[in-house]
């Protein structure tokens, strides 16, 4: 053992870091691999007596459905809809709903929403679970995870590079992937990730412009989508997607940072003319095929108070398109109740 | 696991720990390594330890046979047999989809349309190429009756796979490893901390220069050449040129490393090649254990320089087109084993003239010979001949504008300085960093290992892997 004293020594320094950094974030109210939950949990799991899912048997974060009456509104979205660092009752689904019931209309909104879910995940998801729960009404409320795939799927750097590695394919162990995790799971992972990894990726050379094949691969998404909705005898909406900020206004470094922490090759102002290309083809694909598009992104976009990055809102941001939602909703929320009625 | 992995940071102190408590014994030593070894190659993929075991009884029971035969025209089938084997797995796993791409490309050219070959796609098994190499050295040595045979079959077998250098070398032939397995290794605090300064000097080449080029440039560049500058293009070249050095000389130097620490020792693998003054002075420093693997048992076989001028040219073409094809089954490598053969042909003569040669000389070689070598990364690295028309063609633009952030141009001219800087200088700077009190150097290498975390932002394999 005396041989390998380096080895320990470095184990030691590197576990004694960790445990600083666990001891510190722990007090800062974080969760932590050693000491577990801090005063900030986040709220991916409804209490038991809470009326907000998800739950084994309502899979949704929104309000439990107490009666079979009423509007059923599917919300298909990504952690911008799902936001599990927010209660449910804070979250834009809900916020509709309630501006709904004010308004006299009983719609129970199925907020389907899952952190990196893009319109393909959404789609499958109304697939699959959408014969159950019968929605009249199927909102789509994405953008940055679609161009997201699809820019990597362009620019991923090894795609004209050499001939791929065997990669490992099946673990048979389980020892990498427990060991991944296990790093993963660290604090101190996390805070390099924050501090040093993201900040990093602004000195990469970054995609100006964006690949041809884009509009191409976002409208078949819609399409599937719609096609999707009306398989089900549900009326489908689109929804324009916000941005923290406009063309020509600079981008927060946060913003910036946090948009690179996730999508690594692609400048932030491309991102954002992307947002604006991909709101372009939601309004002509609405227009074409006579799909209700709310304009979330009209109201919401470049309002720097309603986010707090560059996609995913305050309470305030969702109160704001909470708003907007139920607003855009109201007719055919409507139209629906009568025809839920006469049948 | 690659040698940059959360697992790998697991698994090496796990090694040692059960690796210095059963080291003085001979069979539980083995036998630890090898599993070692298995359980290394098999996180990456379990189905593969079957073929690399397969290649290791073949070549064990054949050697044991050749041990045992006098006769001239058996012992030469029976090397046969161990070539074909071992070949025919390599080709079969390697080159087969190639063979077939290729011939059905050539049947189209005269007008056989429509001619469907048959395709294997298998899934190429990591450090084959590796592995196989230095198993035919066993082989090809006792045939040679340069080496006695190995009777323990535990010992054969952990030649074979011993986990540092089993997927990226370097090539270690038996006559250098198999002797140090009949003998208790020497570990010592001494070669604990030379192997641990080595297995991190080649993860900061790896992670801090080499991923860092690749990530705030090379890649960029080449996956669309036609988006920028020649300023840009040259300055993607250059960066490449360091990345694949710094991918695959860090590899070699946690190799290195890891074995000290086992108390094994693993020849070098590089030096400093990009200060060659000829293209057959790069092939002593770049790759070392690959091309003297290549000289002495595929070069010298097919004649070597003992047949006159023309054969010799023609053998340094097959020895290069073949070396290039050893790195994949694509046309480009052997577009750049064929420009390496050609290099090594046009300046065979001039190799024999660099004796008292002004400084100015030197460096217009060195100039000249690193600018040659890396065009023959661009023909290593590129995916397509319209790729490398675009970036020909953008390169002689002579278009100015340099599309990197500074953090690109200030970690080129970093590995370049160290890379440049005379060897008596970097190598007493490791010397005193090895010589500093155990604390500091273990609090150096766990601020390292927060260094690598927050760096690492791309694929972490190693560029070597794939062959």
């Amino acid at each position: 053992m005396k041989a390998y004293h380096i080895v320990i020594f470095t184990l030691i320094v590197l576990a004694a870091v960790e445990l600083v950094l666990e001891i510190k974030s722990n007090q800062a109210g974080w969760n932590t691999l050693l000491f577990g939950s801090g005063s900030r949990t986040t709220h991916a799991s409804s209490p038991e007596e809470s009326v907000f899912g998800p739950t084994a048997e309502f899979p949704f974060r929104s309000e439990i459905l107490a009666s079979h009456s009423g509007v059923r509104v599917w919300i298909g979205s990504s952690s911008y809809g799902e936001d599990v660092y927010l209660p449910a009752e804070v979250t834009f689904a809900h916020v509709a709903q309630l501006h709904l019931q004010e308004r006299g209309l009983q719609a129970h909104m199925l907020n389907s929403s899952k952190a990196g879910w893009s319109t393909v995940e959404n789609t499958a998801a109304l697939r699959s679970t959408g014969p159950e729960w019968k929605p009249d009404i199927v909102v789509l409320y994405q953008g940055y995870h679609d161009v997201r795939s699809t820019l990597l799927a362009s620019t991923l750097p090894d795609s004209d590079g050499p001939p791929s590695t065997m990669k490992p394919a099946s673990d048979p162990f389980g020892f990498a992937r427990a060991a991944g995790q296990l790093g993963e799971r660290t604090t101190s992972y996390s805070f390099l990730k924050i501090a040093l990894t993201a900040p990093l990726r602004e000195s990469r050379l970054l995609k100006t412009s964006l690949p041809s094949s884009l509009d191409a691969d976002l409208l078949s998404r819609l399409d599937d989508f719609v096609d999707a909705s009306t398989a089900l005898g549900a009326t489908p909406v689109l929804t324009t997607f916000a941005v923290s900020t406009l063309p020509g206004q600079a981008m927060p470094a946060r913003d910036r940072q946090q948009l690179l922490r996730w999508n690594s090759n692609t400048d932030p102002e491309a991102y954002v003319a992307a947002m604006i290309e991909l709101n372009e083809l939601v309004r002509t694909l609405g227009g074409r095929q006579d799909i209700l598009v709310i304009d979330v992104a009209d109201e919401v976009s470049g309002h720097s108070e309603f986010f707090r990055d560059f996609t995913h809102f305050t309470p305030e941001g969702h109160a704001a398109v909470g708003q907007v939602l139920a607003a855009g909703l109201a007719k055919i929320v409507e139209d629906a109740h009568e025809e839920n009625s006469r049948l | 696991m690659n040698f940059n992995s959360a697992e790998f940071l697991v698994f090496l102190p796990v090694v040692l720990l059960v690796y210095s408590l059963v080291f003085r014994r001979e069979s539980p030593r083995d036998l630890w390594l090898l599993a070692a070894s298995y359980f290394f190659y098999m996180s990456w993929d379990w189905r593969y330890a079957g073929l690399i075991l397969f290649s290791t009884v073949i070549d064990f029971v054949l050697g044991a046979r050749m041990a045992a035969e006098q006769r001239a025209s058996r012992r030469k089938l029976l090397v046969t047999m161990s070539l074909v084997v071992n070949l025919g797995l390599l080709a079969l796993f390697k080159y087969f989809d190639f063979f077939m791409n290729t011939t059905q490309g050539v049947l189209g050219l005269f007008g056989v349309e429509g001619a469907q070959l048959p395709h294997v796609r298998l899934l190429l098994p990591v450090g084959i190429s590796f592995y196989t190499f230095q198993s035919l050295s066993y082989t090809i040595d006792l045939y040679r009756r340069e080496i006695p045979p190995e009777r323990n079959f535990v010992k054969f077998a952990l030649f074979v796979s011993f986990f540092p250098r089993l997927v990226a070398g370097p090539i270690v032939r038996a006559s250098e490893f198999l002797p140090q397995l009949q003998t208790t290794p020497e570990i010592s605090d001494k070669r604990s901390v030379r192997g641990a300064a080595r297995i991190f000097r080649g993860l900061f080449k790896k992670i801090v220069f080499a991923d860092l080029l690749a990530g705030f440039g090379v890649d960029t560049v080449f996956a669309d050449p036609s988006e920028y500058s020649s300023a840009t293009l040259l300055l993607a070249v250059y960066g490449y040129s360091f990345q694949i050095y710094n991918d695959f000389s860090g590899y070699s130097d946690i190799a290195i490393g890891a074995a000290d620490m086992l108390g094994f020792k693993i020849p070098e693998n590089f030096n400093r090649p990009y200060l060659s003054r000829n293209p057959r002075e790069f092939w002593t420093r770049w790759h070392i254990s690959l091309s003297t693997w290549l000289r002495d048992y595929l070069y010298v076989s097919l004649g070597g320089n003992r047949s006159g001028p023309t054969a010799t040219k023609r053998n340094l073409l097959i020895t290069m087109v073949l070396g290039g094809l050893w790195h994949g089954a694509a046309l480009n490598f052997v577009f750049w084993g064929l420009w390496h053969g050609l290099l090594l042909i046009v300046f065979r003569r001039a190799a024999k003239k660099h004796d008292n040669q002004s400084f100015g000389t030197v460096l217009w070689q060195r100039f000249l010979c690193f600018h040659l070598i890396a065009f023959s990364w661009l023909l290593f690295r590129i995916g397509s001949l319209d790729q490398l028309g675009a970036f020909l063609s953008g390169l002689t633009e002579l278009s100015g504008g340099i599309a990197m952030k500074p953090l690109y141009l200030f970690i080129l001219g970093t590995t370049a300085t160290i890379h440049f800087l005379p060897k008596a200088t970097t190598d007493a700077v490791f010397a005193t960093f090895c010589r500093l009190p155990r604390l500091i150097q273990g609090t150096t290498y766990a601020l390292l290992v927060f260094l690598f975390v927050g760096l690492s932002m791309g694929d972490p394999s190693f560029i070597y892997f794939q062959f």
